[in-house]
């Protein structure tokens, strides 16, 4: 009898256990699921950052002359691998943005090519996107996050698209019809992650003081 | 009643087991590994992600600085002749150009440089007009399309193109990384027609010295000396110097332990190593050429390589075995911990000309001359423990052979000035004397008796390390080549510093006019010196005091005439010397008629050179 007691009472320490051991494992795997949903997400984004900001980092954009309305820019990046990109030009003003400006971007299509030689330059090809799908971050801040054009207004921007490699392309930019308050024009490149447009490069092309 | 933990036999063990405080002490260990399980599987890839994340973060941080630090190191100079426009990268990395900007017909053109190599490879002579490529040194071109590209120029390459149309005017060129260089008329002097300055830094390693397309010089005469291949141009007294071992990529510490003790020098020569003072990437590196005190000083020095641990005890090992001295030559040393003052510490005293100096880190740059302990100076020694780029050990060895001149130079930036000198020297541990002075009064100058330069005295032993040169070790910019239609005078600015061991001076030296050092105009066709500027004995001397050491960088400017020849062409060589040996030598270059005056050993270094054309006009 003593036998089968101590037998019983082993027993139902076992279960116990097993009991106790099942149920953590349970909770375990639903803390687990939880934070793995909640860290996918977070992985996207910081995924989606270092992809930006190694982007942002092997670009190099430079303005070589301005006069008047047309400005001519370098850009390149530093590694020799094709990236497609999106360019786009916006007007500020001390707190505000102007998207409502008409503009020319050109590719160079000669050795030699003259700024005002029409025939030398080639228009870019472009495609036309929602403002909700384009996001930008402030030019002057390192931190600041990405927010979408939208904020400054609804409606659709023309972006046009260039693909870039280690050999610098040389573009001619010409504004046609800029709004009087604009101080500052800023050719802003894009990259396209999924079905929206993001910042990588930021060039003033224009300051009032010009 | 408390548990007896003692273990006497199964039965025993099996009741304590049983004991209730027990059973629960290994659930709540079985819960607790559970538990932190759980949390290591939810945590430990959050916490590799993120470490990856910041590592990648770091990488990106680096390739931006990096290209930062590029972009300040690039420099383009235009320079116009006539109707032929110079590109020149006078900077020290190799330089992506794209665009040269130029005002044409009233309208300002951007042009594509690559397009010299398309009109090239298609005979379409028009397709550049009005700019032609007549020339270039060190010009890459880097494909990336079917007719799309770029061009590198090489440090000190250049582009040399033809303006076919007087209307031309020239505004700059753009980089690939988007530095823009502008040309500037207002850096023509109104001298002569116009005047252009172009830097050259020889600094670098021997190896980048037979290298560089812009410099000639004779690889005989700077191989590394090994048996059966001793190279040519140099003697010393009595032996000849071979490179004994060499390290790349070694830990070295001077101790037999890992904490560093003194090791004894003769001479200490410290400075940054010439590519990190241009760069200035990371934590301070080093280079450090040390010479023999004297036997006896049993100072070690360790060398870590991949293939093991080597232990040197250079004064009493390399003075035996038909040994007779040593150099060593640590390139890149990089402290182990800059903020540790033992891995590169010096002590420098002499008393008897008040001199007691500690030094760490930068503190410790300059040469430092011990001079065999003839003064007081058994306190002077260094410490070193870190990792270098290279480590050679050159030793003497018996004989009268004729050997190269790598032993005698190194490349290190002494003055912190971000630019390293090129160093030959031929001092190593003693300056010599006369026994009477004044020596005139006392005796004629060969009559009078001296100790010798360069020689140390151990247990009545006497070791020479007197060295000279054979012939001259010439540097040849060829690639900076002077036309005699477009130049009719070169001027070459040289800043150098110079020191001698010849304890009192003149009074030891009965032929002061022989040459140390010199610049010369060369014919680039035929080899023939045109024109010259030699620095004598008598003329450097005053430059600088044997003891206490002292020596001062200098700047000397050397106006060279560009023969009106029509269409020659010249160039720049230097030429360096030890022109004095303690004998003199007979044809089989045996000693013959020792001596203990006129046999000086020196220091002369080159910091850089500035060549300035003058337009014939």
């Amino acid at each position: 009898m003593l036998g089968l007691k101590k037998l019983g009472k082993g027993q139902g320490t076992l279960i116990a256990t097993i009991i106790l051991v099942g149920m953590t494992i349970i909770i375990g795997l639903a803390v687990l699921a939880l934070f793995s949903s909640q860290a996918a997400a977070q992985r996207e984004n910081v995924n989606k950052d270092l992809f930006l900001a190694e982007q942002s980092a092997k670009l190099t954009l430079y303005r070589l002359y301005s006069s008047g309305n047309v400005h001519v820019v370098q850009i390149a990046r530093t590694e020799d691998t094709p990236l497609k990109i999106y360019l786009l030009i916006i007007g500020e003003s001390p707190g505000q943005f102007y998207l409502n400006i008409n503009y020319d971007i050109e590719l160079a299509k000669d050795y030699m090519v003259g700024m005002n030689e029409d025939t030398d330059w080639e228009l870019l090809s472009s495609s036309t996107v929602a403002t909700y799908e384009i996001y930008y971050r402030d030019p002057r801040s390192s931190t600041a996050s990405y927010s979408p054009l939208s904020a400054w207004g609804l409606g659709t921007e023309d972006l046009y698209e260039l693909t870039i490699d280690a050999t610098p392309k040389l573009l001619r930019i010409t504004i046609s019809d800029m709004p009087e308050d604009v101080n500052t024009l800023w050719l802003i490149v894009l990259v396209k992650l999924g079905s929206n447009y993001y910042s990588i490069g930021y060039l003033p092309i224009y300051y009032a003081t010009d | 009643m408390k548990p007896k933990l003692v273990l006497i036999g199964n039965k025993m063990l099996r009741k304590v087991l049983n004991r209730e405080f027990l059973r629960k002490a290994v659930s709540a260990v079985i819960g607790a590994i559970i538990i932190a399980g759980v949390f290591i599987i939810i945590l430990f890839p959050l916490m590799s992600y993120t470490m990856n994340a910041f590592q990648r973060q770091e990488q990106m941080f680096q390739a931006s600085r990096s290209l930062e630090i590029q972009k300040t190191l690039e420099n383009i100079e235009l320079r116009k002749v006539g109707n032929i426009l110079y590109i020149n990268n006078t900077g020290p990395i190799r330089t992506g150009i794209k665009y040269l900007i130029i005002k044409y017909r009233g309208d300002t053109y951007f042009v594509d440089i690559y397009g010299f190599r398309v009109a090239d490879e298609q005979g379409d002579e028009d397709l550049m007009y009005p700019l032609k490529l007549i020339g270039q040194e060190g010009m890459v071109n880097i494909s990336t399309g079917l007719e799309s590209g770029y061009v590198i120029l090489e440090p000190e390459g250049y582009m040399k193109i033809q303006i076919e149309e007087e209307s031309v005017e020239i505004f700059g060129v753009v980089t690939t990384l988007g530095n823009y260089f502008p040309y500037k008329e207002e850096t023509y002097a109104e001298i002569a027609g116009s005047v252009i300055v172009q830097p050259i830094v020889i600094a670098g390693t021997l190896e980048e010295l037979v290298s560089r397309p812009d410099i000639s010089v004779n690889e005989e005469y700077v191989k590394e000396p090994k048996e059966g291949e001793l190279g040519k141009g140099m003697r010393r007294y009595g032996a000849y110097m071979i490179l004994y071992e060499e390290y790349e990529d070694v830990d070295i510490v001077t101790s037999e332990s890992d904490d560093p003790e003194p090791f004894w020098f003769g001479a200490a020569y410290i400075g940054l190593e010439a590519h990190w003072t241009r760069t200035r990437e990371g934590s301070p590196k080093y280079t450090i050429m040390l010479t023999p005190y004297r036997p006896g000083f049993l100072s070690v020095i360790k060398i870590k390589s991949k293939e093991g641990e080597k232990i040197f005890t250079p004064d009493s090992e390399f003075f035996k075995n038909g040994m007779k001295g040593w150099r060593i030559v640590i390139e890149g040393f990089k402290p182990e911990d800059p903020e540790n003052p033992d891995h590169l510490r010096l002590r420098y005293v002499s008393e008897s000309h008040g001199i007691d100096v500690e030094a760490t880190g930068f503190n410790t740059l300059g040469i430092w001359w011990i001079y065999g302990g003839r003064d007081v100076v058994d306190e002077s020694w260094i410490k070193l423990k870190g990792h270098a780029d290279k480590v050679k050990i050159y030793v003497a060895k018996s004989g009268n052979n004729q050997f190269s001149y790598a032993p005698f130079f190194v490349s290190m930036d002494i003055d912190n000035n971000g630019i390293a000198e090129f160093i030959f020297m031929t001092e190593d541990s003693g300056y010599g004397f006369p026994f009477f002075y004044p020596v005139s009064a006392e005796c004629l100058i060969n009559e009078c008796g001296y100790y010798g330069n360069d020689y140390v005295v151990s247990n009545n032993d006497v070791y020479y390390f007197v060295d000279w040169s054979v012939r001259p070790f010439w540097i040849n910019l060829t690639g900076y080549q002077i036309s005699s239609d477009d130049y009719a005078m070169v001027q070459v600015a040289i800043r150098l510093y110079f020191h001698d061991n010849i304890g009192y001076d003149t009074d030891e030296v009965e032929h002061t006019d022989r040459v140390l050092f010199g610049v010369y105009l060369i014919d680039a066709e035929t080899g023939e010196i045109v024109s010259s500027r030699e620095f004598i004995y008598q003329e450097l001397d005053d430059l600088e005091d044997t003891y206490p050491p002292h020596h001062s960088f200098f700047i000397q400017t050397i106006s060279l005439i560009v023969p009106a020849t029509p269409g020659k062409t010249y160039y720049i060589g230097i030429a360096f010397q030890d022109p004095y040996s303690n004998c003199e030598v007979d044809s089989d270059l045996n000693c013959e008629d020792y001596a203990y005056y006129d046999d000086g050993d020196f220091i002369t270094a080159i910091e850089w050179l500035g060549v300035a054309y003058y337009a014939r006009p």
